[in-house]
């Protein structure tokens, strides 16, 4: 079974589609090298190559919808394993097909996958526009940590600044150490490695959170408790980063 | 600053209107400001009862002059009271929302002296807030029926939406029940508003109510049908351009009235209220197809599907052809699985395995359509009832997911 090795880039990606249609060897999996290789994988090295990624970027342009490229650059901020195979095949499927335009043919299992990524990272920016927390620090600027499933943070930048524009403020995606920066002018998202990140909170903090707390335990109504419901819309794996429900988060 | 006994109990005076949704505005910050209002709303948290928590809901003042038979803020009953001052109420919205904990502000008040003084204080709160805090996040005020109009139109430049509460489905139990307001004193500065907003609108001038108004009624403490409250809403619509209805299922807070119940209604009735109102708003149906005047709705299945089971003529609806509109008067199939069929029969015609590839729920439906001209479902009427009334349990259980449902990404998965 075919394996293409790249190195995660935007231009490797690209790069490995061209080289399928010009060697025919279409695989059966795709990846960045972050995982090992398994038992009977035939692993294919795919070096990126900018010119060739971008004759793959314009075939993209013309057989389908502006949106289709800008999709597939999307959808590589999944959270998801097999992210790069699902992006991979959608859009060998949408070259495939370029005298009619199949980028939205729901009734095709490779649109079906690729639109499930799409609506899931949607779906998680949005959620989070709303569940993203800032604490006040002791340097005067607003910190949120959080752990969100796919790699969303660069997503979340426009809107918070547009809403804090006078408020510098850092979100911090814990999960992969990235960094979203916000200087009350420009906005900047970054790798931090292996570095550890250490905030220290003003005073006022604690007063606000607990605040907050007592808000969100007297605005439900008893008599209608319905916990299934919550969790469905606040799932519990995001709750360790919340005030309101921290002390409940099982880890 | 208020402190967690006070916002306790302006929070739990509170909880009982059940809007909080923060859509329908697209409120720009300024150079100097903080916030904005994001058009389709933004849920930040979501309480035990599963309901969207999305703007801080607060009562300005719980000390009430009135007293209202089902509210627990009524003069004769005994709580503690407590009124705030337009600066905490501030500074609480400011520190709350750059913490994002909140959207904005939804602020009401219990009458406070009288109607004008009442007013008076919640529109100098939202005055301050927009121009002295310069907030520009999102605000739900509540009208004070019989207050000063010019107050209510001042109210109006400043907040995002208002809404005056109907209360009760008619003027009868209003009497009954909440002896200091009329029919009249609710619904004229809803036809005030409305007014002014389509002239804002037709205009082009400034910014009235971006987000319109709305309103809310209590279900079950007194006894008007479901045919009554549909067509009530439906005539709401009409007249005064409501962005929405809300229903809120009666919970009993006073046990010393004869004319109350004293166990708590069925969220179900509640739920299937909603359902028709959706049915109102965005499937095209009318209040007259739905139900009759004195009829109830259905317990056991939603009014679309009780629609359908009245209406064998107007079906099967055959995929690969029927316009949008007709599609989606099809049980259990929504917006989201006609837009995926439209969508994809362009590509050439559906077969029904098509749609069982695009995961269109079919259990309901398949009693209902044709796919190519053929029928795949049954012609007995007790097996096709009977497995409406099945899938029917399964979606009830995500019960009261319409309560907000403007807020509520995950909606667009559950289909009527
Ligand atoms: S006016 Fe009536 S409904 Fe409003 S707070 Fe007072 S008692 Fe309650």
């Amino acid at each position: 079974m075919t394996k293409y090795v790249f190195d995660g880039t935007h231009d490797g990606f690209f790069t490995c589609i061209f080289e399928a249609f010009s060697t025919k060897n279409f695989p059966s999996d795709i990846s960045d090298g972050a995982d090992q290789c398994e038992i009977g994988d035939i692993p294919v090295y795919v070096k990126t190559d900018k010119t060739k990624a971008e004759r793959v970027v314009a075939g993209i342009k013309k057989a389908a919808t502006k949106t289709a490229y800008r999709d597939i650059k999307f959808a590589m901020h999944s959270g998801k394993e097999n992210k790069y195979f699902t992006c991979f095949s959608y859009a060998v499927y949408v070259i495939k097909n370029k005298t009619i335009d199949v980028s939205r043919n729901f009734s095709e299992n490779y649109v079906l996958r690729f639109n499930d990524l799409i609506y899931a990272i949607s779906q998680e920016i949005h959620r989070f526009k709303g569940f993203i927390r800032f604490a006040e620090s002791d340097g005067n600027f607003l910190y949120a940590h959080y752990s969100p499933d796919n790699d969303i943070t660069a997503y979340l930048m426009p809107h918070f600044k547009s809403r804090l524009k006078n408020y510098p403020f850092v979100i911090h995606d814990t999960a992969r150490n990235i960094l979203g920066m916000y200087n009350g002018k420009d906005v900047a998202t970054v790798y931090a490695g292996n570095k550890t990140v250490s905030v220290f909170l003003s005073e006022n903090e604690n007063y606000f959170s607990e605040l907050w707390k007592t808000y969100y335990n007297n605005v439900c109504i008893e008599e209608r408790k319905n916990e299934r419901l919550m969790k469905q819309f606040m799932p519990v794996r995001y709750w360790k980063n919340l005030p309101e429900k921290k002390d409940e988060a099982p880890f | 600053m208020l402190d967690y006994k006070r916002l306790k109990i302006l929070t739990e005076s509170a909880k009982y209107d059940v809007s909080c949704s923060s859509s329908g505005s697209a409120r720009k910050n300024t150079s100097v400001g903080i916030g904005n209002a994001a058009f389709s709303g933004i849920c930040h948290s979501f309480t035990q009862d599963g309901r969207c928590i999305s703007l801080l809901k607060i009562l300005m003042s719980n000390d009430c002059a009135y007293d209202c038979q089902y509210c627990v803020n009524r003069r004769s009953n005994d709580i503690p009271r407590t009124t705030a001052t337009p600066e905490e109420i501030c500074d609480l919205v400011i520190n709350f929302y750059k913490r994002n904990y909140i959207e904005g502000l939804f602020l009401s008040s219990a009458i406070c002296n009288n109607p004008d003084d009442t007013m008076v204080m919640l529109v100098e709160t939202v005055r301050k807030l927009r121009q002295e805090y310069r907030f520009n996040g999102y605000i739900h005020l509540k009208g004070i029926p019989s207050a000063d109009p010019k107050l209510i139109m001042f109210a109006g430049e400043l907040a995002d939406r208002i809404s005056f509460n109907i209360e009760l489905p008619s003027e009868k139990s209003l009497k009954l029940l909440a002896p200091q307001k009329t029919k009249k004193s609710i619904l004229l500065p809803m036809s005030n508003i409305a007014g002014e907003y389509k002239q804002a609108r037709s205009m082009r001038y400034g910014k009235f109510l971006p987000a319109g108004q709305t309103t809310q009624m209590i279900v079950g403490a007194s006894p008007e049908s479901d045919g009554h409250i549909i067509r009530l809403t439906q005539s709401l619509y009409d007249k005064f351009s409501l962005k929405r209805v809300y229903f809120s299922s009666y919970v009993p807070t006073n046990y010393n009235n004869p004319n109350l119940p004293v166990t708590k209604v069925s969220l179900t009735r509640e739920h299937r209220l909603y359902q028709a109102d959706w049915l109102l708003r965005f499937y095209g149906f009318s209040a007259e197809e739905i139900l009759g005047e004195n009829e109830n709705l259905a317990e056991d299945f939603d009014p679309k599907c009780g629609w359908a089971l009245k209406h064998p003529e107007f079906f099967p609806v055959e995929i690969n052809t029927a316009p949008a509109e007709k599609l989606v008067r099809v049980p259990g199939i929504g917006f989201k699985s006609a837009y995926k069929i439209v969508s994809a029969r362009k590509y050439g015609n559906l077969s029904l395995e098509d749609l069982n590839k695009m995961r269109i729920v079919m259990k309901r439906a398949i009693n209902f359509i044709t796919c190519n001209g053929k029928f795949y479902g049954t012609e007995n009427q007790s097996t096709v009832r009977h497995t409406l009334l099945i899938t029917d349990s399964c979606a009830l259980k995500q019960m009261s997911m319409f309560t907000d449902i403007d807020n509520a990404p995950a909606i667009y998965g559950g289909e009527i």
